[in-house]
């Protein structure tokens, strides 16, 4: 549960935010700080991917980000592929 | 430290700059930096040079630039060798029995016992350092392959002389100097040598040469580079790049070949020396007669146990003359040489390449002799090419060695994706999956 992308998908379920907001949003519901590198490079991917895109703001420095559909629908199936890794694995846990 | 984040953003590619570089400079405002950011933002300007169009030269120059530096200060912690040159001259009218006493004397000068004695001779104590761990042996056989170098010159214009160079490397530049000369010294006991040159002090060292080094390192840097590009561009975003096969597959092969390509260092190399005869007429009954005769176990034996040649000596500690001659044989081949000429060469492969040569020369002389005094009449046998000093060794080729890792490696690694892909069978899994309240 440390992709970046997922990450910063995951914080913009909640709404839209600029870098420095995702990067403290994230680091409190997953407790891990991004670098700015770090950062930067996933919005970078994210947004070539179209999984989201800048959204008019104005602080003409701070650049809010908001979620595309393809972006949920990504953050969607990813989510279950999670669930169905973590019910796997918190069953097993239980059998052992 | 504000300050020195911004200055490393300025690594960035300019295009992503120009889009992201103003909200990148506010959250380097917001956040409170430490040093992780910093090396954070170094990693992220160089992923992000990696995938703009021009990643293939920008990566090339980076690595270019690294193996530059990395070959230049290897090279300064390589020994310096020095080596020191004398030029002697055959005059005047060299005749063929000065030649062959030429030959017979650079034999000597290279025997074990001549060698010997110049390492262990107090004024020079060569080697020192090697002969605490290494057997005299290997001294030697190192001594004579790779510091001692004789080479034929030109003859000189509108002269029948012939002129030849001994040069001796060494990292003492006054030792290589005393040790060309004592080399000198001892072909001037040959009739009509003279020394043209006396042995020079060397003032600057032949190797290593840090601008060569270092231009290597940089080619070397530079091709890495682009090879690693070219990797990162061919296995982007592509699903059977991150198949567990082609993975595994891969890894296996390039650390086979890697370790193969290495191993084959461990190998002790083997010289081939070649001379090429004609019998005339031609007549295969008289030939196979020569070689019976060239080859028999006496001829070999005498060739084994000469005290200038002393071949084969480790093995003959232990195991009889009759198996070393066989020995012997395999090392040797007769093929014909094709072509108009009824020619033939005669080949003998063995770690040492001056012996290499002298046992050539030695074959070639028994078949001289044994026609000579072949009762079936005369008939001509010419050397159309002398026994040659090979200057690469014949085996281990190294590039052999590393396709065979790969070769090897690939099925390897194939067979071990499949291993770990093969879950263990497990017959009350889907019952027991299926029944699960979860």
């Amino acid at each position: 549960m440390s992709d970046p992308g997922i990450l910063v998908l995951s914080s913009l379920v909640e709404g839209d935010k600029h870098g420095y907001a995702i990067m403290v949003d994230i680091e409190q519901f997953a407790g891990l700080r991004l670098g700015p590198g770090t950062l930067y490079g996933a919005i970078t991917r994210l947004e070539q991917r179209g999984w989201i895109e800048p959204v008019p703001s104005d602080d003409d420095r701070r650049q809010p980000y908001t979620l595309t559909a393809a972006g949920r629908r990504h953050l969607a199936a990813e989510m279950l592929t999670l669930e169905r890794v973590v019910r796997t694995a918190a069953r097993r846990l239980k059998q052992a | 430290m504000k300050l020195w984040l911004r200055c490393f953003a300025r690594l960035y590619p300019a295009a992503w700059r120009a889009r992201y570089g103003r909200e990148f400079e506010a959250l380097l405002d917001d956040l409170r930096p430490s040093w992780r950011d910093l090396w954070d933002i170094i990693y992220g300007a160089f992923l992000m040079q990696l995938s703009t169009p021009a990643a293939y030269w920008k990566l090339g120059a980076v690595t270019a630039v690294l193996g530059a530096i990395l070959a230049t200060g290897w090279s300064f912690t390589l020994p310096r060798r020095y080596v020191s040159t004398v030029v002697m001259r055959m005059d005047p009218q060299p005749t063929d029995s000065a030649f062959h006493q030429l030959s017979s004397i650079q034999q000597e000068v290279l025997s074990r016992r001549s060698l010997s004695e110049l390492i262990q001779r107090p004024g020079l104590d060569l080697y020192r350092d090697e002969r605490k761990g290494h057997p005299l042996e290997d001294i030697i056989q190192g001594m004579r392959s790779r510091d001692i170098r004789i080479q034929a010159l030109t003859t000189f214009p509108g002269r029948d002389s012939i002129a030849f160079r001994i040069e001796f490397a060494h990292s003492d530049p006054a030792k290589a100097q005393a040790v060309a000369a004592a080399l000198a010294d001892k072909f001037t006991s040959a009739p009509g040598l003279e020394v043209l040159d006396r042995a020079n002090l060397p003032t600057s060292a032949v190797s290593p040469n840090p601008l060569r080094i270092a231009i290597f390192g940089l080619a070397a840097g530079f091709a890495l580079g682009l090879t690693i590009a070219f990797f990162r561009r061919l296995f982007r975003d592509r699903a059977w790049a991150r198949a567990p096969y082609f993975r595994y597959a891969l890894a296996c092969g390039a650390l086979l070949a890697i370790v193969s390509g290495f191993a084959s260092y461990a190998i002790a190399d083997r010289y081939v020396s070649t001379a090429v005869l004609r019998l005339y007429p031609p007549d295969p009954a008289r030939l196979n007669q020569l070689q019976q005769e060239v080859f028999s176990r006496s001829n070999l034996a005498r060739i084994i146990q000469r005290p200038q040649l002393d071949l084969y000596r480790r093995q003959r500690q232990h195991d009889p003359l009759e198996d070393i001659v066989e020995q012997m044989r395999r090392d040797i081949s007769v093929h014909s040489a094709g072509g108009p000429l009824p020619a033939f060469t005669v080949q003998f492969e063995y770690p040492d390449r001056f012996k290499s040569q002298a046992v050539v020369r030695e074959l070639v002389t028994s078949f001289i002799q044994a026609n000579f005094a072949h009762p079936g009449g005369k008939m001509v046998l010419e050397v159309l090419d002398p026994a040659s000093l090979p200057a690469a060794p014949a085996f281990p080729n190294r590039l052999t060695f590393v396709a065979l890792g790969l070769a090897a490696g690939i099925p390897i690694g194939l067979l071990i994706a499949f291993i770990r892909r093969s879950p263990p069978s497990d017959p009350s899994l889907p019952a027991r999956m299926s029944a699960s309240p979860v």
